[in-house]
C-alpha cells in the first residue's frame, strides 16, 4: 500500500482561507486522523485529497503518482485516483441492493461479472454482513449502512481509504464497539487510511498519529500520547482533554534554563519554577492573531494533574491557596472548582474517596513538570 | 490538465480492476461551457421572443416582416381613450374576482385546517379538484346552461314556469365573474391550505393562555400571522386575472366586456387586415403591468415563491365551532363543488348524448356526436397533436429544468443563477402575450430557422410556458439527492457521465415524472398559444374545442370536451398514485 503526502495544499473560498498550507504525511499502512472543531478545514483536507474540492495552491502525493501539482497543472480527477471512501452520510445508493452498492467500484472498473460476486461475497464476510447481499440497501439499519459503506470502500483494495466523520450518525453505544472494529478491520487490511473527525476520544483511541487543525492551519501532529501529554499549543492543550489555562498577566522571568514566575493565590503569591523542557514557543498565527490581543504568557495543567489538600509528592510542588466553588459527581470520580484568586478558578479533578463541600479553604498542589508554560513567538 | 489513462500500479497488492478516463473528460471541455450554452438555449427560447416583440411594438410591419419605425402603435393607446376602459375593465374583473375567491378560500381553509367542520378531510381533497378542471370546459358547460337564448336553465324555466325571456344571462359581466371566481377559490385554497395548516399552534396557544378569547385569538394572531401570505397569494391572483384569456374570449366578447387579454386577441382575429401593431403595443403594456405587480408580490414573498408544507403529524387544536355553522360550512362546500364541477360537467355529458342543442327529449337522444368525433376525424387529430406536442415539450423542460436545477443546486458558479432567473422568467406572462411573441419571433428570422406554422413553434411555446414550474419541480428533485450519493459514485470511479446514467438519473426518476405530469397538463390544457399559431394541420385539441364552439356544433363539442377532460384527468389520476407510493 502506498503512502501519501499533502505539500503546503492550501483550498480558499473566495476571501476565506479554509486550508493553509497543510504539509503532512501518512506512512503506509498507517491511520491518520485529521482533528479538529468544526470549521477548521479538515474535511476540506479530506475532500481535496479524494479529487472532490480542487485546492487552490500545492501538491498531493498518493504512492509514487502526484495526483494534484498546481504547479505542474496535474489534477487528477476524483473517478481516476482510485481511492475509497466513506461517507458521512454513509451515501448508500437507495435504488441498489446492498451487493450492488459494493459491486460499483469493481463494475466501474470493469471487473467480470463472476469475480465481481466472489469479491463481494468476500468483503461482506469481513464486514460481518455475510449473506445480506439481496437486501434492498434502504431496509439496512445505521450500523448495517455504515459497514455497507466500509465493505464498499474496501471491495477493490483501493490505494487509500478515506473515512469522513464515519461514526458521527451511529448512536454512542454503537460508535464505540465500531471504533474497535475499525481499526482492527484497517489493521488487517493493511491499508493506508485518512479519518477525520471532531471526536478527540475517537482520534485518541484509533489514530496511529493524529493531526490537530485549527482555523486552516495544521497546530501539531504526533501520536495520540504525544498530543495529550504535550500539546505544542494553547489550543490542542484545551482542545484536547479538559484543562486549566491560566493568562500570566505580567512577570515572568525568562532564564536560560527555563522560567520565573509568580502566581497569585488567596494567601499571597507562589513562585513557579519551570525548565526549559517545559515551555513552548507557539509558531505566530496569521489566523488567530489578528484583532484579539494575546497574553505575555499562559500556564496549562490538567485537572487530574492537580492534587486537593496538602500531600504534595516533592518539594518542588506548587502550592496554592483556594476556595472551593461547586463539586460535581461524575461517577468514578468528582470534578471540583476552586478559586484561587479573583480572576483564575481551577478546575480539580480528584478521587470521591474524600468529598470535600463548597465553601471549603483548601490547599491545592501541582508538580512542576505537570506545568507547560505557552510562550507567543517574538515578533 | 494532464490526464492519466489507466490507474497506476500501486506497490504493494495491485488495485483490482482497470480505470480508464472517459472520453468526454479527454476533450478537456471546462464545465462552464455547458452553462453557457444552456443560457444560450434559454435565452433563444424565452428572452429572443420577447425582445422581438419589445422592438416589433415600435415597427409598422407584421409578422415575417418588420415595416418600418413608428411609435404609431403607441399612440393607438395613449393618444386617445382607449386604454382607459380596457384597464378599468381589466382591474374590476380581476379584483371582483380576487375579492370574492378571497372570501371563500379565506373560510374554507380556516374551516378545513383549524376547525371542526364534517368531512374536513374530504373538504380539503375536494375543493383543489376545480382548479385541475380546465376552465374552458367549465365554461362550455356553463354557456350551455346560462346562455340567453336557448341555455338550459333558460328553457326549463319557459317550459315548466312558461317565464318568457331568460331568466339568466351568462353573457357580459355576471357570467365572467362568476365563472372566473369559482376556478379561484379552488386555487386560493390549494395556496392558504398550507399557511393555515402550517402554523404553529402554540403561537395562538400563548394567546390563550395569556386570557385571549378564539376571536380575539383569531383575529389579533392567526389572520395578522398570515398576512404577507395571504397578500401574497392575492397578488398572485390578480395578475392570474389579468391574464386569463378563456373566460374574457368565452363570456365577455358576447357581452361586450373587453380586458386586456380578449382586445389584443380581437385586434388580432376579428379585424380586417389584424390590427398587429396595434396588439403588440398593448402586449407591452399588459407585460410592464404584470412585471410591476410580480414585483411586488416578490417583495411581499420575500423571495419565498412557495409553500411548503411541513406539519408532520402534527395536529394545531381545532375551534369548535356550533353546529349551525359547521354544517353551514359544509353545505356551503357542497353547492360550491356542485357549481364549479359537477353541474357544468354534467351538463356537457349530457349535451354530448343530443344531436341539437336545445332540443331535449328521449326521441333526440343519440350517440352520433360520439361517432361524429371518431368518425370525422378532426377532434383525433387534435387530441394526436396536443398528445404529441404536450410529450415532446414535456421531455424537453425534464432535461432543461434537471440540468439549470442541477446546475442551480450543486455548482456555485453565478450562471447557476441566471439560469434559474431564466427559467422562471416566463411565470405569470400572459398565454395571449407568449403566443404573439413566438408568432412575432419565429416568423422574422430566414430559412431553415423560420418556425412559422409549424408545430415546432408550438411546442416551442408549450416548452416555455411549462418551464417554470418544470424547472422548479426538477431542481426541488435534485435538492432532495444528497451530493455524497453523487460523490460516492465519482471517488469509487465513476466517471461524471456515469454517475448520471448509474446515480442520478435513477435517482430523479420520480421528480422528472411529476415534472412531466405538471408540465403535461399545463400544455395539454392550454388555448393560447397553439390558437395564435396553429395551422390547419397542427391544430390541438383546445383550438379544436373553440371551432366547434364557435360554430355552434355542441353534440360534438361536449363530447370532445370530455376527451379532453379525460385526458387532464388520467394524467392527474397517475401522479396522485406515484405520489401515494410513497
Amino acid at each position: 500500500m502506498p503512502d501519501i503526502a499533502l505539500d503546503n495544499l492550501s483550498k480558499t473560498f473566495g476571501p476565506l482561507v479554509a486550508v493553509d498550507g497543510a504539509t503532512l504525511t501518512a506512512a503506509d499502512g498507517e491511520l491518520l486522523t485529521l482533528l479538529g472543531p468544526s470549521g477548521c478545514g479538515k474535511t476540506t483536507t479530506l475532500r481535496m485529497i479524494a479529487g472532490l474540492e480542487e485546492p487552490s495552491g500545492g501538491s498531493i502525493r498518493i504512492g509514487e503518482r502526484k495526483v494534484y501539482d498546481r504547479a505542474r497543472g496535474i489534477d487528477v480527477p476524483a473517478e481516476m485516483r482510485g481511492l475509497g471512501m466513506v461517507f458521512q452520510s454513509y451515501a448508500i445508493w437507495p435504488h441498489m441492493t446492498v451487493a450492488e452498492n459494493i459491486a460499483y467500484p469493481l463494475r466501474m472498473r470493469h471487473v467480470s461479472r463472476a469475480r465481481q460476486r466472489e469479491l463481494v461475497d468476500n468483503v461482506l464476510d469481513l464486514v460481518g454482513l455475510g449473506g445480506l447481499g439481496d437486501k434492498p440497501s434502504t431496509l439496512l439499519s445505521g450500523g448495517q449502512q455504515q459497514r455497507v459503506a466500509l465493505a464498499r470502500a474496501l471491495v477493490f483494495e483501493p490505494a487509500l481509504l478515506l473515512l469522513d466523520e464515519p461514526l458521527s450518525n451511529l448512536d454512542a453505544k454503537l460508535r464505540e464497539q465500531m471504533r474497535f472494529e475499525l481499526r482492527i478491520m484497517q489493521k488487517r487490511v493493511g491499508l493506508t487510511a485518512v479519518y477525520v473527525t471532531h471526536d478527540q476520544e475517537e482520534a485518541l483511541t484509533l489514530s496511529d498519529r493524529l493531526v490537530v487543525m485549527n482555523h486552516g492551519e495544521i497546530e501539531q501532529i504526533g501520536t495520540p500520547s504525544d498530543v495529550y501529554e504535550r500539546p505544542a499549543t494553547r489550543f490542542v492543550a484545551q482542545f484536547i482533554g479538559k484543562g486549566n489555562m491560566i493568562d500570566v498577566a505580567g512577570g515572568v522571568d525568562w532564564l536560560p534554563s527555563g522560567a520565573r514566575l509568580m502566581l497569585q493565590s488567596k494567601d499571597g503569591t507562589s513562585e513557579v519554577q519551570l525548565p526549559a523542557g517545559s515551555i513552548r514557543t507557539e509558531p505566530a498565527r496569521k489566523a488567530r492573531t489578528n484583532g484579539k490581543e494575546q497574553p505575555a504568557a499562559s500556564l496549562f495543567v490538567r485537572p487530574e494533574k492537580i492534587t486537593i489538600g496538602t500531600g504534595a509528592k516533592s518539594a518542588q510542588a506548587v502550592q496554592l491557596a483556594g476556595r472551593v466553588l461547586g463539586r460535581a459527581y461524575v461517577g468514578n470520580r468528582a470534578e471540583y472548582l476552586v478559586m484561587i484568586n479573583d480572576a483564575t478558578s481551577l478546575k480539580v479533578e480528584s478521587s470521591t474517596d474524600v468529598t470535600i463541600g463548597a465553601g471549603s479553604e483548601v490547599t491545592l498542589s501541582i508538580e512542576p513538570q505537570d506545568m507547560v508554560l505557552y510562550r507567543p513567538s517574538p515578533p | 490538465m494532464t490526464m492519466t489513462a489507466g490507474i497506476v500500479a500501486t506497490q504493494r497488492g495491485q488495485a483490482i480492476g482497470v480505470l480508464r478516463t472517459p472520453w468526454v473528460a479527454r476533450l478537456g471541455i471546462p464545465p462552464v461551457v455547458f452553462y453557457a450554452l444552456l443560457v444560450a438555449l434559454l435565452a433563444v427560447l424565452v428572452l429572443y421572443p420577447f425582445a422581438v416583440l419589445f422592438t416589433s411594438s415600435f415597427f409598422t410591419g407584421q409578422p415575417g416582416r418588420l415595416g418600418t419605425f413608428t411609435l404609431a402603435n403607441y399612440a393607438v393607446w395613449f393618444g386617445s381613450w382607449d386604454l382607459l376602459p380596457i384597464m378599468l375593465n381589466s382591474v374590476i374583473y380581476s379584483a371582483s374576482r380576487l375579492g370574492i375567491a378571497l372570501v371563500f378560500a379565506l373560510l374554507f381553509a380556516w374551516a378545513v385546517a383549524r376547525t371542526n367542520v364534517p368531512f374536513a378531510g374530504l373538504m380539503g381533497w375536494m375543493i383543489p379538484i376545480p382548479f385541475f378542471v380546465p376552465d374552458l370546459l367549465t365554461a362550455f358547460g356553463w354557456l350551455m346552461l346560462g346562455n340567453p337564448q336557448n341555455g338550459m336553465i333558460n328553457q326549463l324555466a319557459q317550459q315548466l314556469f312558461g317565464i318568457q325571456g331568460p331568466v339568466i344571462n351568462l353573457y357580459g359581466w355576471g357570467g365572467l365573474i362568476f365563472h372566473a371566481s369559482l376556478n379561484s377559490i379552488s386555487f386560493m385554497f390549494l395556496m392558504l391550505v398550507g399557511f393555515f395548516k402550517q402554523m404553529d399552534a402554540s403561537y395562538e396557544e400563548a394567546a390563550i393562555t395569556l386570557g385571549a378569547s378564539k376571536l380575539k385569538v383569531m383575529l389579533t394572531i392567526t389572520f395578522p400571522m398570515l398576512a404577507p401570505a395571504i397578500l401574497s397569494i392575492s397578488l398572485l391572483v390578480f395578475i392570474h386575472g389579468l391574464e386569463s384569456f378563456e373566460n374574457p374570449l368565452l363570456f365577455g366578447n358576447p357581452g361586450g366586456v373587453y380586458v386586456f387579454a380578449n382586445e389584443i386577441y380581437r385586434m388580432l382575429s376579428y379585424r380586417h387586415p389584424p390590427e398587429y401593431g396595434a396588439a403588440t403595443a398593448l402586449s407591452v403594456i399588459l407585460i410592464a403591468v404584470t412585471f410591476a405587480l410580480l414585483v411586488l408580490q416578490w417583495r411581499k414573498l420575500g423571495g419565498r415563491r412557495f409553500t411548503v408544507v411541513t406539519g408532520k403529524g402534527y395536529r394545531p387544536t381545532r375551534v369548535r365551532l356550533p353546529g349551525a355553522l359547521r354544517w353551514g360550512i359544509f353545505a356551503l362546500f357542497v353547492v360550491y363543488f356542485l357549481l364549479a364541477v359537477v353541474i357544468p360537467i354534467a351538463q356537457i355529458v349530457f349535451n354530448s348524448f343530443f344531436e341539437i342543442f336545445g332540443l331535449y327529449g328521449w326521441q333526440y337522444v343519440t350517440l352520433k356526436n360520439w361517432s361524429n368525433v371518431i368518425n370525422n376525424g378532426r377532434a383525433l387529430n387534435g387530441l394526436k397533436n396536443t398528445i404529441i406536442y404536450a410529450t415532446i415539450a414535456a421531455f424537453a423542460v425534464i432535461v432543461i429544468g434537471g440540468l439549470v436545477g442541477y446546475i442551480r443546486v450543486r455548482t456555485r458558479h453565478w450562471l447557476g443563477y441566471v439560469l434559474e432567473l431564466m427559467a422562471w422568467a416566463p411565470w405569470t406572462l400572459p398565454g395571449v402575450v407568449m403566443g404573439l411573441a413566438l408568432l412575432w419571433a419565429w416568423a422574422l428570422p430566414p430559412q431553415p430557422f423560420n418556425l412559422y406554422g409549424t408545430a415546432l413553434v408550438i411546442i416551442i411555446g408549450f416548452i416555455v410556458k411549462g418551464l417554470p414550474l418544470g424547472a422548479a419541480t426538477m431542481q426541488s428533485a435534485v435538492h432532495q439527492i444528497s451530493p455524497e450519493l453523487e460523490e460516492s459514485s465519482r471517488v469509487h470511479g465513476g466517471s461524471w457521465l456515469r454517475t448520471v446514467r448509474y446515480i442520478l438519473a435513477p435517482l430523479l426518476r420520480r421528480g422528472a415524472f411529476a415534472a412531466f405530469v405538471i408540465v403535461f397538463a399545463i400544455a395539454a390544457r392550454d388555448l393560447t398559444i397553439p390558437l395564435l399559431l396553429y395551422r390547419d394541420d397542427t391544430e390541438t385539441l383546445t383550438v379544436t374545442l373553440l371551432h366547434y364552439y364557435e360554430t355552434a356544433d355542441m353534440g360534438t363539442l361536449a363530447a370532445t370536451s370530455l376527451i379532453q377532460l379525460a385526458l387532464v384527468m388520467v394524467l392527474l389520476a397517475l401522479d396522485r398514485l406515484t405520489r401515494e407510493k410513497d
